[in-house]
């Protein structure tokens, strides 16, 4: 039991209706962040009384850092890593100072909970790696080249 | 080219083929973790596992009991194992000449569980465009398949037929059932082997009218840098391996900028 305190980063949706494939209607605020306490508790440890909200597409303000001081929180539980996409890619500098402040993060919709270096480096890699593929896939020298028009 | 060129000149050519475990005992060992948790859900003694996992259908029976207990072993093989990470153990030779060593592997694998003559066979489906075309399905049987106890696969050719056809008569169902039963492929895979088809394939299954049970699993992988088909990778994957010199090249990267 970790005994740790979470600040909860819970999702505005875009969309109240069909936010995502599969899914009816959106979360609201109130709903994720009863989830995020029932996920902190089962890891041994609490959720804020306050929470942060990203919103989607958007992601998270720079005054999540503050935040985390402000709550004394030694962990962050995310609804869903998308708390930190803005556009097509993930904010992975946000998502390493939220790490280097807590050296716990949690994300629930992906049931992922990282508080060791090593599944954090992994995890990141992976990120990173997702970002430069989404930016090259989104890239015109790429759709040329797929699409068999040659490099441009 | 070697003398392992055969099976992955099939795949290319046709989008399928069947391997043998270049690991076996990782292979058994999975087996092993499923078989004696699916005798431990049913709550029946675990004797030989040929004869226990062909016969489940004596202790789960189809509809409801049969989602329930597909569910319920999907999940109690996956706590605290990685099915991902055994599976591309148990035929890593043939996967990394597929996609490489920087491997994306699904989060949970599906399991499939089919009694004799379940009425709930899989839908002719192909998993590209939603999944990456970049992908490889790995169908891995618990016993050994054949028959209506298989599953089917149209090939390269056969698919982008199959294509044509609804594209130009999107209403004739029975010129497309006639493609469908004239160039599917009913596969045999023997426990031990495994079936790798490309994503783009069609594939399904018939109603079983063998007197046995299927215990199948299926399960995806792809380069961590190839491209991404419409579902979110974060859900639908996790990163499986990495090279050191790809971990040295992104840390690099990142220090760079």
């Amino acid at each position: 039991m970790s005994g740790r305190l979470y600040l909860g980063i819970v999702l505005e949706y875009a969309s109240t209706v069909n936010p995502e494939p599969g899914v009816r209607r959106a979360p609201t605020i109130d709903e994720q962040a009863r989830a995020l306490a029932r996920a902190s508790a089962s890891w041994g440890g609490s959720l804020s009384h306050h929470v942060v909200t990203a919103r989607q597409n958007h992601g998270l303000d720079r005054d999540v850092i503050g935040a985390l001081a402000d709550a004394g929180a030694t962990g962050a539980y995310c609804l869903t890593i998308d708390v930190f996409r803005r556009g097509d890619l993930i904010d992975d500098a946000l998502l390493a100072d939220v790490w280097s402040v807590t050296g716990c993060i949690g994300f629930l919709i992906e049931d992922v909970h990282l508080e060791d270096d090593g599944s954090y480096l992994d995890w990141l890699d992976m990120v990173r790696a997702i970002n430069a593929v989404r930016a090259r896939d989104a890239s015109a020298p790429w759709r040329s080249l797929v699409s068999g028009g040659g490099a441009p | 080219m070697g003398e392992n060129a055969y099976p992955f000149d099939e795949f290319e050519s046709r989008g399928f083929c069947v391997v043998p475990a270049s690991r076996p005992e990782s292979l058994d060992g999975l087996r092993s973790h499923i078989w004696t948790t699916a005798m431990r859900l049913i709550g029946a003694p675990a004797t030989e596992a040929d004869a226990d996992l062909n016969g489940l259908h004596r202790h789960v029976h189809g509809g409801d009991d049969a989602t329930r207990f597909r569910l319920a072993l999907t999940k109690a093989i996956t706590d605290g194992f990685d099915v991902g990470a055994a599976v591309f153990d148990a035929f890593g030779d043939h996967l990394s000449r597929l996609v490489g060593t920087d491997v994306l592997s699904q989060r949970v694998p599906n399991v499939v569980f089919q009694p004799p003559g379940d009425p709930h066979p899989t839908e002719l489906h192909r998993d590209a465009p939603a999944n990456s075309p970049y992908e490889v399905v790995v169908w891995l049987p618990m016993v050994d398949c054949f028959g209506t106890k298989s599953m089917y696969v149209l090939d390269r050719s056969a698919t982008a037929d199959a294509l044509q056809t609804y594209r130009r008569n999107p209403d004739d169902r029975t010129g497309f059932q006639s493609l469908l039963e004239e160039r599917s492929i009913q596969m045999s895979v023997p426990y031990g082997s495994a079936l790798l088809f490309w994503s783009a394939l069609f594939h399904g299954s018939v109603v079983n009218d063998e007197p046995e049970t299927r215990l199948s699993l299926n399960t995806r992988y792809k380069n961590l840098f190839a491209p991404l088909g419409m579902k979110d990778p974060f859900r639908y994957f996790t990163i499986l391996h990495t090279t050191p010199l790809t971990r040295l090249g992104m840390r690099f990267q990142q220090d760079e900028a």
